[in-house]
């Protein structure tokens, strides 16, 4: 890879990852849109997505470093107590009954599913697919809400990330397994699954960050030790990751703010179009 | 008696964590891998979340 392709290859990876538009399927789709001859299959390619991976995870740390502060010492606190006796301490376990599906999901399914659908052609047809989830995530949401009051009234009906049932984090966590189908977007199914369970636009979005901060950072910590030894241009892969946290950081920012009164369906029609684009021209 | 069986899934997932770490079960991997560690680590993880449970099933409070 080239300066240029890496740098860029950092941005869309960044931005992406949070937007409900499937990082994985831009990866796989873009660089051949493109005819970039680089290989994904390459050595050097894992320590790379590895630090685009911990750049993410950093900015989100960053970005929500009260929240863990406050969700780390909650959690330590119920695990320990074996007990819940406070609103932080039920989000930090929603958050666990959330991740553990989506982990153990991801350990039996990882592989058999990049195996089968790990090429461009398939990720597009995903991101259309990952398209009419959103839409329809909107769809369904729209029907529940109060006919005729205004957005931030209609909003108010629903509730706080922290008041999710746990039965309802669970399902949204199962439900983070078909993002290791390229093109289907994790922080999608997250604040699709949000919505349906009644979180506020905003807080489906927080919750989603939140889901996937130690999951983005265990993807990453768990490649570190294939980075010991590896011959990887590290000057350019830190830059791209640098870049990464900082498209990280400005994404999660925009879509916190826009989500205050913005619905999803803006990303389901570009998911259809990006999707449908992408199929006619890798005929 | 659930606190009981999510312990035992804790012991039965951390001698699973160690047959990957030591590369000698290759179940949901690419065959011929080797030492699966990422594979050892997340299941050492899911053990920890396991003896959690157990922690708050013996109080009767989740």
């Amino acid at each position: 890879m080239s300066l240029a392709q890496t740098l860029f290859l950092g941005l869309l990876q960044g931005a992406s990852e949070l937007f409900p538009v499937s990082s994985l399927g831009h990866a796989v789709i873009v660089p051949s849109l493109l005819r970039w001859t680089f290989k994904q299959s390459d050595p050097r390619y894992v320590p790379f997505l590895t630090l685009l991976h911990l750049g993410t995870a950093s900015a989100l740390l960053f970005l929500y470093r009260r929240d863990w502060w406050v969700i780390s010492r909650a959690f330590i606190r119920s695990a320990v107590r074996g007990q819940i006796r406070d609103a932080d301490e039920r989000t930090a376990m929603l958050l666990v009954a959330a991740t553990v599906p989506a982990g153990a999901v991801g350990f039996v399914l990882e592989h058999p599913l990049k195996a089968l659908f790990a090429s461009p052609r398939a990720a597009a047809a995903f991101l259309i697919l990952n398209g009419f989830m959103l839409l329809g995530a909107e769809l369904l949401r729209r029907r529940s809400e109060r006919a005729g009051a205004d957005r931030a009234a209609q909003e108010a009906d629903y509730k706080a990330a922290g008041q999710l049932t746990f039965r309802a984090a669970v399902v949204v966590g199962l439900a983070q397994a078909l993002a290791l189908l390229p093109g289907m977007s994790r922080s999608g199914v997250t604040m699709s699954g949000g919505l349906l369970a009644g979180l506020r636009h905003q807080e489906a979005a927080r919750f989603s960050f939140l889901l996937a901060t130690p999951i983005i950072a265990a993807a990453g910590l768990l490649e570190v030790p294939q980075l010991v030894g590896s011959r990887a241009p590290w000057g350019s892969y830190l830059a791209a990751a640098l870049l990464a946290a900082l498209a990280a950081y400005l994404s999660a920012r925009f879509l916190i703010r826009y989500f205050r009164s913005g619905r999803l369906d803006p990303y389901g029609w570009y998911s259809i179009l990006a999707g449908a684009v992408a199929l006619v021209l890798l005929r | 008696m659930l606190a009981l069986l999510l312990v035992v899934l804790a012991v039965v997932l951390v001698v699973f964590a160690y047959l990957y770490w030591v590369g000698d079960f290759e179940l949901f991997t690419r065959t011929g891998s080797g030492p699966q560690k990422k594979h050892a680590i997340l299941l050492v993880g899911l053990a920890v979340v396991s003896l959690i449970g157990a922690n708050f099933a013996r109080r009767r409070t989740i």
